[in-house]
Parts: C-alpha cells; sequence; structure tokens
C-alpha cells in the first residue's frame, strides 16, 4: 500500500501498519490501522486487531463496529454523540464500510438518527459516501423516500395555498405572451397549484420510489458506458437514495426546488464518484451527460430556428409593426 | 458474449423493475392520462418535441391494443412499453419457475446502453421531422 508522510506529504511504499520510519525526511510516523476496531470509552474496549494480509482491495463490509463510529484509531476516541467522527488520514487506505447512522435507527432513535445521517450527506458526501456500506439499500431508499415525500408535501401544501396567489401575478405577464404560450403557462400553473398539488402529495411516495430506482438504472448504466462502474448497482442506488434525500430542501419556501437541485446534483456527483470508486470526472460525465445532451440538442434545434425567426423580426420592423418580445 | 446464470432472492432489485414495468401497463390501461393537462415544457414554450415526447401517448394506445397508434406516436415510446412489459412477464415467469436470472456481460450492457442512447436520438429526429 502507499502511505504518506504528515509531515513532509512524501509517499512511500509499504506493507504493514503501525511505527514506520519516513524515508524521505526520515521523521517517526503511525501509520493507523483502519480495520482495527476503535478505542472505547471504556475499559472493555478491544485491543487492536492484527493487520489484514492485503489492504489494496476493497474489504468485504463488517459487521457494524460495537464501539460507535468514532476514528478507527489515533483520532481521539468516538465524539460524545456517537457519529461517524473525524476520517482517517490517507496513508490508512480505504477502511472498513460502516452502515449509515439511518441504519441503526432502532438503537439511535429515529429522528436522531435521520438528521446525522441527513447532515453527513449534505456536509460530508465525499466522506460519508466513501465509507457507506453498499448492502443496505432498502435503509437508503426508506431514507429518500422520507426526505422526499417530507419535501414534497411541505412544498404541495404551500403551493396549495399560494396557487391562486401566483397565478393573479403571473397573469399580467401572460398578458404579453403569445396567445399559446400563456395557455401553456395556465395550464403548468394550475398543474402545481389546487387540487393537483395535493394529487402530487398523495403519489408522491410511489412516484419517489419509481425514479429513484430508474434514475439510479440510467445513471449505472451511463457509468457502465464510461467504464466507470467499478461496484454493482447497489452501489449506484445507495448513492442515489442517499443524495434523493436533499429533496427535504424541498420544504423550504420559494428557492428550495432550486436549492434542492443544485444541491443534490452536487452529492450526487461526488457520492457516486466515491462510492463506485471512479473519481468524480466519470460521475459527474454520468450525471450531467443527459442534461447536456438535450440541451446541446435543444440548442441545436433552436439554432436551425433561430434564422427564420430574425427574419421574421426584421420584415415585422420593415413593417413597422412593433414585436413585443 | 458469455451470458451468467444468477439465483437471485425472491424479491430483489430485478423484481422491483419488474415490478415498475407491470404498474405502467395498469397505469397506462385503466388511467386516463391522456385527459391530464399537461403539455411538454419544451412543446409548450417552443413549439418543439422534446425527445421523450408522445411516449405516453405510445403506452396508452399499446396498452389498449392499438399498436399502430402507438408506433405513430413514438416509434421508440411503443418499443419500450412492448420490452418493459415483456420484461416484467418474463420476470414473473422465471420468480413462479424457480430459475435463474440471465445476467449479461458487461461489454453487452455498455453496447445496449449505446445502442439506447442512439435510438432515443433517431426517435428525436423522427418527431422532429414529423412536426417540422
Amino acid at each position: 500500500m502507499i502511505a504518506r508522510c504528515a509531515r513532509c506529504q512524501g509517499t512511500f511504499t509499504t506493507d504493514r501498519f503501525g511505527q514506520q520510519t519516513c524515508p524521505h525526511c526520515g521523521s517517526e510516523l503511525l501509520l493507523a490501522d483502519p480495520n482495527a476496531p476503535p478505542p472505547g470509552p471504556g475499559p472493555e474496549a478491544a485491543p487492536p486487531q492484527a493487520p489484514p494480509p492485503s489492504a489494496g482491495g476493497l474489504p468485504p463490509p463488517p459487521p457494524p463496529p460495537a464501539g460507535g463510529y468514532g476514528p478507527p484509531s489515533g483520532g481521539g476516541g468516538p465524539p460524545p454523540d456517537g457519529g461517524w467522527g473525524p476520517y482517517p488520514p490517507p496513508s490508512g487506505g480505504p477502511g472498513p464500510d460502516l452502515p449509515s447512522p439511518f441504519a441503526e435507527r432502532k438503537t439511535r432513535g429515529f429522528f436522531a438518527a435521520f438528521f446525522e445521517t441527513w447532515k453527513l450527506v449534505a456536509t460530508q458526501p465525499q466522506q460519508f459516501f466513501r465509507r457507506v456500506r453498499i448492502d443496505q439499500t432498502g435503509t437508503a431508499v426508506l431514507f429518500g423516500l422520507i426526505a422526499s415525500v417530507a419535501g414534497t408535501v411541505v412544498a404541495g401544501l404551500y403551493n396549495y395555498l399560494s396557487g391562486q396567489q401566483a397565478i393573479a401575478t403571473m397573469q399580467q405577464l401572460m398578458e404579453k405572451m403569445p396567445e399559446e404560450q400563456a395557455r401553456f403557462m395556465r395550464t403548468y400553473l394550475e398543474l402545481f397549484s389546487g387540487g393537483a398539488a395535493l394529487a402530487q402529495i398523495v403519489i408522491s411516495p410511489i412516484v419517489t420510489v419509481i425514479f429513484m430506482y430508474l434514475g439510479a438504472a440510467i445513471l449505472h448504466l451511463l457509468l457502465m458506458l464510461f467504464r466507470g462502474a467499478k461496484r454493482p448497482f447497489d452501489a449506484t442506488l445507495t448513492a442515489v437514495a442517499y443524495a434523493n434525500g436533499l429533496n427535504l430542501l424541498l420544504a423550504v419556501p420559494g428557492c428550495g426546488g432550486l436549492l434542492a437541485l443544485v444541491w443534490g446534483l452536487v452529492v450526487l456527483i461526488i457520492g457516486l464518484g466515491e462510492i463506485q470508486r471512479c473519481g468524480a470526472g466519470k460521475a459527474a460525465a454520468a450525471v450531467l451527460a443527459p442534461v447536456v445532451l438535450v440541451c446541446v440538442c435543444c440548442c441545436g434545434v433552436l439554432g436551425l430556428g433561430a434564422p427564420a425567426f430574425i427574419k421574421g423580426l426584421g420584415e415585422a420592423a420593415k413593417q413597422g409593426k412593433t414585436v413585443d418580445l | 458474449m458469455t451470458v451468467t446464470w444468477v439465483r437471485t432472492g425472491r424479491f430483489g432489485h430485478v423484481e422491483v423493475f419488474a415490478a415498475i414495468a407491470a404498474l405502467s401497463f395498469l397505469v397506462a390501461r385503466f388511467v386516463p392520462l391522456l385527459g391530464l393537462p399537461f403539455v411538454c415544457p419544451l412543446r409548450g414554450m417552443a413549439g418543439i418535441p422534446c425527445a421523450t415526447c408522445g411516449m405516453t401517448h405510445a403506452f396508452v394506445h399499446l396498452a389498449h391494443g392499438e399498436p399502430s397508434l402507438a408506433i405513430g406516436a413514438s416509434p421508440l415510446g411503443a418499443l419500450l412499453a412492448a420490452a418493459a412489459w415483456a420484461f416484467a412477464a418474463a420476470d414473473g415467469l422465471r420468480l413462479a419457475l424457480g430459475a435463474p436470472l440471465p445476467v449479461p456481460p458487461p461489454g453487452a450492457v455498455r453496447l445496449a446502453t449505446a445502442a439506447g442512447i442512439a435510438a432515443l436520438l433517431a426517435n428525436w429526429a423522427w418527431l422532429l421531422a414529423r412536426a417540422a
């Protein structure tokens, strides 16, 4: 395995954990064993295990550590709230996979586990997706489902209450639009207000699950196309489901939708790159390829129609007509 | 190209996709989807069909036994609907018989994905040509 000196940042190859001497600067350093149990808070903490025979590949997911989710070693013990804690230094290797806090909701308490997981996904996606277990897809899907439905319900109620007001506000703008576009805008606004908003709330659980599975399937196929799917479909589904948790931001009135979209995309790209061990580049390519494809094609189609549009504007100007854009 | 045969549990990811496919048939057959006041945003604002325009019509027409109307609405949509429902039926049969799941090699999946993207673009070109 490759280790990095904390003092001179030089890298070197070693085949064991524990006390080392940096071949570059000669300083003594302690190479932490990521598979060793964390130092427990009490005297019953287990002694450190022997180093594994090979630290190069991905280790199989171990059972949840008995001592909580503290750092593997040398981190000063688990944090007081029992969270995931700081992560090992780069020289420690990938380390063992951990269940997410939400997977332990029975012991941690439902809301505490939910919000701790949400905080990890939203603020430390790189560390979270690097270490989270991928064989607990049911938990991940449940987490994404609860967050999405909660956000959709609040947003739906908000749209239901403010829908008529929004239509009245947009009415003035729609009067200046061509008739067809104004009709479309009116239909679109009605679709997201009134009874339609309540209908969205009712069907949101099943729609969320369908979108998570289909989205994960499309992303996994694109990752395979870019040769970035290093782990099975469960990993992609786990990333998509946990990133879906950002849909809780839909509950923020006004900018919640935009916030959830942008933050969710960023978390999804980082999460896919980490969980599939393929890097952010391939993950971004897989996530953004459909969007870019549609944008490029739409712009191309609109570009083909632009000369006719400009010609029409010119002819209207020659005839002295006012063109209301 | 070698297909691997894998024994799966009673209800895994494959069964979730089969259930989604079966649900799409039920919705297309029994829910009045074409009566919903939904307009494609691209078509509504720019008058141009998007790549997936006509797929709802294709699913609904095929579910009502009208394949020519389905193909006319969206050839790829009709193909997708037929493939999805055939997959749901095949997986249900596989589960009932307790047969293993065929898993294609990664190379074949990559090829199929590339072919799917090409088919989507071809379908869009056909829709644009028809709308012009």
